[in-house]
């Protein structure tokens, strides 16, 4: 599976998308296209995760009514990753490879 | 300056060309701010396209500055609706979610807007399915949701909150079973428009809308398929309807039936209204909430219709000499004969088509009303009259030159009472009769796929009639040279009662009936698959007439002298009836019925069956007569001998009676058992050919019936001239 993700917040707002969160998934070989392989500010990274893995990171918090405190319940604290210099600055690579553990290891679920 | 940012999504993604793969891609891809000064200035636009289909978070709008003039808009080209006013993979954009406890589309941020969008959400689970906009800007927030389809299968399509929040043109559909809710407009949430129903063949919902705090508003709303209208805080409706009993103010009790929608049933809904409805002009005037339906129509210019579909006006012009060009709509012209007020009217239509029609011009300016009738598709009638007023005139009454009249579907019906030259009228989906008391000359006629009636009295020259699907009846008074006549797939009745010259009728499908009342030279008629006849009428020679049936029934009905006349059915049947000697005449059936009917003497007839059966009935003496039958069965009646006769039977029955000594010699591929082989009193014989090789003599007396029935494929049954050759018979009997 491929997943895309954010690696800086899209804005100041406490319910912007914040780094780790699941923007879009996809099976291996989707056709990304030239804006979500090369916007600095995201990341495609292939990983073999579970369908409720992928729930999980798809989850939003029950909303009330005016108040949204974040777009994904749970999301990928990038800090925890193998290799977090993957994901500061500008893309070295068009898709990253993680193990499944590498993955699930970095899930979190946010206060 | 504020500037549109349009980007397009599509599951395909880059192999397609767009810019993003989904919904939540593009959204997250904003600026966080879309204002002028603090922000970027920008209306950030999405155009959706294709059908996504997720279990998951399709749209998450949150944490983006936004206001009144710089906003988020979701949206597609347009829904795209072509056939029926529902969720539909077929028409547009199309967002399918599956998935329980999952927000289809949330949005957390004011002054959003989605237009466009067909979104359904299938989960049926109680708690779990969500609508498929859930709204949660709050009370002060601002929301617009235009032309959008809406459908669950339990939860309300719609939750919107405030007296800024709007669903306007739109579509509610809740399909499931045991709903409660449509809709819920809260806290002064206004809704125009729009359709909020439940399938007539779907339990009812419990109520249409609940509601909370400030009062929602609702105008030009068809309300159907609930128990009852409303809980919690209770709407104020201005010109809705709705099926219940003492309706509140502002709703008008309606029955919920097909007289209103074009069709309320699950599978095959359709909530577009049709010309009858009680919900056409039924509404209020809002241009700044409703001033284009659904699919972008532009509303009445007078009373807007009730619910998200606006059926087109009235259209009324002057022509003062005009060609017109409409598209979407059917043409009937009743009163196209007399001067003066002249109505064309657009019907319903099977499918959209393309009608373009010159009409002739009198001397006078004559008004001429159009109306849209009928089916929506009618609604997207184009109707150009050109050159306005200015075309030279033309007097109907008098000759047409280089008229063309072409009917999509429909009716179109003119008479015309003078001479017509190189006049063209087709009909493709409709009825088309031109009704015409003098020459015509060079006038082709088609009808692709309706009816075509045009009537002639007179002469015709190289005319040319074509029936593809439907029906085409020319009735032809006098004589006609060089006329061709061809049903593909309809029914072609020209009747002629005098002389045909070189006519040719073809019918690949459907039926054929030509009406003959003097000769026929070098006449070739043709049925592929249908009905071919001719009868009666014929009662003098027919000098190399040819006859064939591919696919149906072919029935010529000849009375007088056949010379050289073949007469073939491939696939159906065949009856010609003559009552005259035959000369040099042929009979074919590859794969039907072949009933000739003969009554005088056959010389060097032929007479062959390929799959079906062949029957006729001779009275006077065969000769020469050779008999096939390759499947099916062949039943020649015979009253006088037969000399040189050969019968073969492949697969089938072959029967004959009549007075007559044959010699049946067979070759059978194995034994012959003989249930009924009697010689004598009983004068009848059954020869039941089993698996016996056989060489076989049967001498028949006069006036014995003899039957020969092949249960083999392989069986050969040859009757040679070797008629009074005998013996063998005991030897079947025993």
């Amino acid at each position: 599976m491929e997943i895309l993700i954010p690696v800086v917040a899209s804005g100041a707002a406490v319910d912007c998308w914040k780094p780790g969160d699941l923007i879009d998934y996809h099976p291996d070989g989707h056709s990304w296209t030239v804006r979500e392989r090369t916007n600095p500010n995201w990341r495609i990274i292939q990983v073999d995760v579970l369908q409720t893995t992928l729930d999980a990171l798809a989850d939003q918090p029950v909303p009330q009514l005016g108040v949204t405190k974040r777009v994904r319940e749970w999301g990928l604290n990038l800090s925890l990753l193998p290799d977090p210099s993957l994901f500061i600055g500008a893309r070295t690579q068009e898709i990253i490879s993680l193990t499944r553990k590498q993955c699930t290891d970095a899930i979190v679920k946010k206060p | 300056m504020t500037t549109t940012v349009t980007k397009t999504i599509n599951p395909a993604g880059g192999g397609g060309g767009y810019d993003y793969s989904s919904w939540n891609a593009w959204i997250a891809d904003c600026p966080a701010d879309l204002r002028a000064g603090s922000g970027t200035d920008q209306i950030w636009l999405g155009i959706g396209s294709g059908a996504i289909s997720s279990a998951a978070n399709i749209l998450t709008v949150s944490g983006i500055l936004q206001d009144a003039t710089h906003y988020v808009h979701a949206s597609a080209a347009d829904l795209g609706v072509v056939t029926a006013l529902r969720f539909d993979s077929a028409n547009g954009h199309t967002i399918s979610c599956t998935g329980s406890y999952v927000n289809i589309i949330l949005n957390s941020s004011s002054f959003t807007r989605f237009s466009n969008l067909q979104i359904e959400g299938t989960d049926t689970s109680v708690f779990g399915a969500r609508p498929p906009i859930l709204d949660n800007v709050g009370a002060a927030g601002v929301l617009l949701i235009d032309k959008c389809i809406l459908e669950t299968e339990k939860t309300p399509c719609v939750d919107i909150y405030g007296s800024s929040q709007e669903i306007n043109n739109s579509l509610c559909v809740v399909r499931g079973a045991d709903r409660l809710v449509i809709a819920n407009l809260k806290n002064g949430a206004q809704a125009t428009n729009t359709a909020f129903v439940v399938p007539s063949d779907k339990t009812p919902a419990t109520t249409a809308f609940f509601g909370s705090y400030a009062t929602a508003i609702l105008k030009n709303c068809p309300i159907f398929g609930v128990v009852a209208l409303s809980t919690g805080t209770a709407p104020t409706y201005t010109t809705c309807f709705n099926d219940l009993g003492s309706p509140p103010s502002g709703v008008t009790q309606v029955t919920y039936d097909t007289s209103l929608f074009n069709n309320i049933t699950n599978a095959t809904r359709d909530f577009r209204i049709p010309i009858g409805s009680a919900l056409r002009d039924a509404g209020t005037t809002d241009v700044p909430n409703a001033g284009t339906d659904i699919v972008g129509k532009t509303r009445a210019s007078g009373t807007f219709d009730v619910g998200p579909w606006e059926y087109p006006d009235d259209v009324t012009v002057d022509v003062v000499g005009a060609r017109i060009v409409a598209s979407g709509g059917l043409f009937l012209w009743p009163t196209i004969g007399a001067f003066g007020e002249r109505d064309i009217v657009l019907l319903p239509p099977v499918s959209s088509s393309i009608i373009s029609m010159e009409v002739p011009v009198p001397s006078l300016p004559v008004p001429v009303t159009i109306i849209a009738m009928g089916t929506p598709e009618a609604d997207n009638s184009i109707i150009d009259l050109y050159p306005p007023g200015t075309v030279p005139l033309v007097d109907v009454a008098v000759s047409l030159t280089g008229l063309s009249v072409t009917v999509g579907q429909g009716a179109f019906a003119f008479d015309i009472a003078q001479a017509l030259t190189g006049m063209s009228v087709t009909a493709t989906g409709g009825v088309l009769v031109p009704s015409t008391a003098v020459t015509l000359t060079g006038m082709s006629a088609t009808a692709t796929g309706g009816v075509l009636v045009p009537s002639t009295a007179v002469t015709l020259v190289g005319q040319a009639a074509t029936a593809s699907q439907g029906v085409m009846v020319p009735a032809l008074a006098l004589a006609f040279t060089g006329q061709a006549a061809t049903a593909t797939g309809g029914v072609l009745v020209p009747a002629t009662a005098v002389a045909l010259l070189g006519q040719a009728a073809t019918v690949s499908k459907g039926d054929l009936t030509v009406e003959l009342a003097i000769p026929m030279v070098g006449q070739v008629a043709t049925t592929g698959q249908g009905v071919f006849s001719f009868s009666g009428n014929v009662d003098q020679a027919l000098t190399g007439m040819a006859a064939t049936v591919s696919g149906g029934l072919l029935v010529p009905e000849v009375s007088g002298v056949l010379v050289g006349q073949s007469a073939s059915a491939t696939g159906g049947t065949m009856v010609p009836s003559l009552v005259v000697p035959l000369v040099g005449m042929s009979a074919l059936t590859t794969g039907g019925v072949l009933v000739p009917n003969l009554s005088t003497s056959l010389v060097g007839m032929v007479a062959t069956t390929g799959q079906g059966v062949f029957v006729f009935g001779v009275v006077g003496a065969l000769v020469g007569q050779s008999i096939s039958v390759a499947q099916g069965a062949l039943s020649p009646a015979l009253a006088i001998p037969l000399v040189g006769r050969s019968i073969t039977i492949t697969r089938g029955a072959f029967s004959f009676a009549g007075d007559m000594i044959v010699n049946v010699t067979g070759v059978f591929a194995t034994g012959l058992v003989g249930p009924v082989v009697t010689l004598g009193a009983a004068r009848e014989y059954d020869l039941w050919v089993n698996t016996t090789v056989l060489d076989l003599v049967v001498v028949v007396s006069p006036q014995e019936a003899f039957a020969i029935l092949a249960s083999t494929d392989s069986t050969v049954v040859t009757l040679s001239d070797e008629a009074y050759v005998s013996g063998a018979v005991p030897d079947l009997v025993a």
